[in-house]
């Protein structure tokens, strides 16, 4: 597999047949990578488990080691992400879950257990209008011409908690168990954008067992989380990021959002959503 | 007790940005994001390595309204939280 990951180029070798078919799923939507790989690495069955070795050369320095297919497939894509976004300085990289309808993206922010996955996921269930963009890692950079942040798409498959149960049920072909790590992924494949769109709403969700309600953030407060919730920290931010975020938080609606059931949640986003200007 | 020939600065290695009335600001040191309101920001912009705590409240006092409030103790107060979040020195 090889694949172009923002300005990365990962090629990825494995002798494992069903390694190689989960890889391919997990990264179908990702394009095809050109040229010399820039992150290389070998995944390879020995002694009952499966590694994942630094390069594709003779000399291979093992990192980690997964039980299953699919269990080496996940942790190698967790620490793909978390190992080179620090270090991207042309994007800002939030975590985020992103959808998008009529030309313009939603960003759902927040920490792990939040319930961006589980909205994004209630949002393209609830309409089909709503193109996926991203579950987690949200790329964003500005636009000269229009001088507006546009998100590119980064459709990695959206994780599920497998014991938050869902209020609806979602196709069985386009999802994956982990049991070991009680994680459902799926991977919403007809529904995958394209193409970058301008940032519209920014919404920052926390679980609350007793209320639906959205809370208009103060720029400042919204600049703190995005500042706070950016995967690439130092460089990026040293280097003029810190004004981009700022520009951001100033320029697009932000609200926290208090949610307890995600179908209702869906519901009063999609309203906000679509009743902007 | 603060130390009254301290003349408080900014540490070298925060980046800041004025977003409305608050200043947003990144400490590459430590990987914090701090956010300080208007009153905070007005202190923090006057800490220079210039000033004394009681110059900087001497500034202070041209910019507001005269009122109850103890101008000298707030601003103590203040640079004290800025130095314990490591932000001045």
């Amino acid at each position: 597999m090889k694949k172009a990951l923002l300005s990365e180029v990962v090629e990825v070798e494995t002798d494992v047949p069903e390694v190689g078919g989960l890889l391919e799923t997990f990264f179908q939507a990702f394009p095809p990578g050109q040229g010399k790989p820039s992150l290389a690495y070998t995944i390879r069955a020995f002694d009952g488990k499966f590694w994942v070795l630094e390069g594709n050369g003779e000399a291979k320095a093992p990192l980690f080691c997964g039980g299953s297919p699919l269990e080496i497939v996940y942790l190698f894509e967790t620490f793909l992400y978390y190992h080179f976004l620090p270090s991207v300085n042309e994007r800002l990289i939030l975590h985020a879950g992103v959808v998008a309808k009529g030309g313009k993206a939603l960003l759902l922010l927040g920490p792990s257990g939040s319930g961006k996955s589980l909205l994004t996921t209630a949002l393209l269930e609830r309409s089909e209008d709503f193109s996926y963009f991203s579950d987690d890692v949200s790329p964003l950079s500005m636009s000269p011409e229009e001088g507006k942040y546009h998100v590119s798409p980064f459709p990695r498959a959206i994780r599920l908690r497998e014991w938050i149960p869902l209020p609806f049920s979602l196709p069985s072909n386009q999802c994956l168990l982990l049991p070991s790590y009680s994680i459902r992924f799926f991977l919403p494949v007809q529904r995958f954008a394209t193409s970058e769109v301008p940032v519209s709403l920014m919404l920052f969700p926390e679980w609350d067992s007793s209320r639906l309600e959205f809370l208009q953030l103060k720029k400042g407060e919204a600049a703190l989380y995005l500042t706070c919730l950016a995967f690439n920290k130092t460089e990026y931010i040293m280097g003029g990021g810190l004004s981009l975020i700022a520009q951001l938080a100033q320029e697009v609606p932000s609200y926290r959002l208090l949610w307890d059931e995600p179908f209702q949640a869906a519901e009063a986003i999609e309203k906000l959503f679509l009743g902007l200007r | 007790m603060m130390d009254a020939t301290w003349k408080p600065r900014h540490r070298g290695t925060l980046a800041t940005e004025e977003v409305e009335d608050d200043l947003l600001l990144y400490d590459s040191g430590k990987d914090h994001v701090h956010l300080l309101n208007v009153s905070a920001s007005v202190i923090f912009e006057l800490c220079d390595g210039t000033r004394t705590a009681e110059e900087i409240a001497q500034e202070i006092v041209k910019l507001v309204t005269p009122g109850d409030h103890d101008i000298g103790k707030d601003v103590g107060r203040t640079l004290g939280e800025l130095r314990e979040k490591g932000l001045i020195e």
